[in-house]
């Protein structure tokens, strides 16, 4: 069953699915409503052309620029720098920020090929010269990596009249245990007066 | 913490069982070869997700077979009971605590407290400078999640630096300076606090065990033994940069700190004889333990694995008096060996090892 093989194959490549989960999803679709396999071959098909990164921020959208780039009654004053797309739509539904926002698209790890030129860094600069912000918050995730690219941008901005802030990691997520708000008040303590040049 | 029972199966060549241990000792008698060291790695694997004999995992599958899996029931310090799960299968491993799946190995450490001495600890004598920071390592982990934390931080860094130098990402080395100083420093501050606090007990128990005058001590040289503050450290850093460049490594920093063995003046590594290096390793476990009990308040499982062996019957009385307390022990012998009549007599299972078969005598 060669049609069979292939499909578990590209599904196999999906985040998260193994062959095993591969093969169940498989035969589900041998199985189900026809019309269902449309809609899904339909969406999976133009997925792509109907959601891209905005030429702006680089958060997904379906309309460039994007709702959040293009809203006037967002503070143009602040911006937030994320790593993925994904981040965004977190922060904004923890509706606690109401700021524009720039995606890296990554963290910067040499160990991955993952360097400054990788980084939508380019960009980030030049909003900044010409645009009106005056705070900038980084929300990179509280990982060695996230770090080091918070550090180096911190680094990379040096000189503009600008307000840069590190946004404060919580608790991990899932750490349930005793020494986790230990660790990560003793980390962030750390952080907080280390987070200069 | 006890564990009240063990299961394997497919692991190393342990027949596939479920043995009871629901005792404070639990003696393993038997022959080399037999899977008395088996058991208790199967132990160590249950507390720390890794071995202490080999840093693959496959290895301890049964030969000729790709999998295993280990299972245990551990009654907590507040008596309930804890079932942990630890499977290997396709390369990769899965560790469960009461069927939820543990992703972070520190999740993991800090659960069943557990000092292994093993025939191979005289590489702490002996061995090399690596060795004795491995054992500070662990040792200071044990008890400080922090510290733990912060060598992971350490090494993922360290890793990022080095790629950084091979790749010529220039511009991102003076952050990569700047985090492994402040981390790294953070380090070498508690390793000399923990250094410290070693050499405290560290000869008063050699020279009872070893009944001897010496003057042992842990004498500790850090790479960064010139940098008092943070800074210092990302000074130094961007002084030997070039140095780095050449070498494609970082070679400074708390990575490349040394601890050596002394005896006085001399280096114990060069003038102690063999008896003398197994003395000193057991005595090393011994203050591991105690170190332990002291951070936390906790007694651990313990391990001791054919090292009483090298011991005549006085050093071992010795050695034994200064163990303190433990909250399980066990204990492998070979047959013919006198195990000393204090575990001898007390309330404890018994079982005879044959060919990866364990029978209750
Ligand atoms: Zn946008």
């Amino acid at each position: 069953m060669n049609a069979l093989e292939t499909m578990v194959k590209q599904l196999s490549r999906l985040p998260g699915i193994g062959p095993k989960s591969a093969s169940r999803l498989a035969y589900h679709l041998i199985k189900t409503d026809p019309h269902y396999n449309q809609l899904l071959a339909e969406s999976i098909a133009t997925i792509q052309d109907l959601i891209f990164p905005c030429s702006i921020c680089g958060s997904y959208t379906e309309t460039d620029p994007c709702p959040i780039c293009s809203d006037p009654n967002r503070d143009r004053t602040l911006m937030c720098v994320v790593e993925q797309p994904q981040d965004v739509i977190t922060i904004v539904a923890s509706g606690s920020y109401n700021g524009l926002f720039h995606v890296l698209g990554g963290a910067l790890s040499p160990l991955e090929g993952i360097g400054p030129d990788k980084l939508d860094i380019a960009n980030l600069v030049k909003r900044i010269d010409e645009g009106t912000f005056q705070e900038l918050i980084i929300a990179t995730n509280p990982t060695e990596e996230g770090d080091t690219t918070a550090m180096y941008l911190r680094h990379v901005l040096k000189g503009k009249s600008l307000t840069i802030s590190r946004l404060a990691s919580g608790l991990p997520i899932g750490g349930d245990l005793e020494y986790a708000d230990r660790l990560t008040l003793a980390r962030s303590m750390r952080g907080r007066v280390n987070f200069k040049e | 913490m006890k564990f009240r029972s063990l299961g394997f199966h497919n692991f190393r060549n342990l027949t596939d069982s479920l043995i009871p241990t629901d005792t404070h000792h639990v003696v393993l008698v038997g022959n080399n070869g037999q899977g008395k060291t088996n058991f208790l790695e199967a132990l160590y694997v249950l507390c720390y997700g890794s071995s202490f004999r080999t840093p693959h995992l496959r290895d301890m599958c049964t030969h000729g077979k790709k999998s295993f899996y280990l299972s245990a029931v551990v009654e907590t310090d507040d008596g309930s009971n804890q079932q942990l799960l630890f499977r290997y299968a396709q390369g990769k491993r899965e560790i469960r605590i009461d069927g939820k799946e543990i992703r972070d190995r520190r999740d993991l450490i800090y659960n069943i407290p557990c000092i292994v001495f093993s025939h191979d600890d005289i590489e702490f004598i002996r061995g090399t400078p690596e060795s004795r920071r491995r054992f500070f390592d662990q040792t200071m982990s044990l008890y400080d999640p922090l510290f733990f934390d912060d060598l992971r931080r350490y090494r993922v860094v360290l890793k990022q630096r080095n790629a950084a130098i091979k790749e010529h990402y220039h511009t991102l080395i003076p952050v990569y300076d700047k985090q492994l100083a402040i981390v790294g420093m953070a380090i070498q501050e508690r390793r000399k606090i923990a250094v410290e606090e070693f050499n405290s007990i560290f000869n008063s128990l050699y020279s009872a065990v070893a009944q001897t005058n010496s003057e042992m001590h842990i004498m500790y040289k850090p790479s960064w033994d010139d940098c008092k503050t943070v800074d210092d450290a990302r000074d130094k850093l961007a002084k030997t940069l070039e140095r780095d460049k050449k070498l494609q490594t970082t070679a400074s920093g708390i990575h490349r700190d040394q601890f050596f063995v002394m005896d006085g003046k001399v280096n114990f590594a060069q003038s102690g004889s063999t008896g003398q290096m197994r003395l000193a390793s057991l005595i090393f476990r011994i203050v591991q333990i105690d170190t332990y009990r002291k951070k936390t308040g906790k007694n651990p499982i313990l391990l001791i694995d054919d090292v009483l062996l090298e011991l005549d019957v006085t050093k071992r009385g010795l050695f034994l008096d200064q163990l303190g307390g433990y909250s399980q022990a066990f204990f492998t012998f070979l047959p013919e060996e006198r195990y000393f009549s204090k575990i001898g007599n007390s309330a404890g299972l018994t079982y005879s090892v044959e060919n990866g078969e364990f029978l209750s005598t």
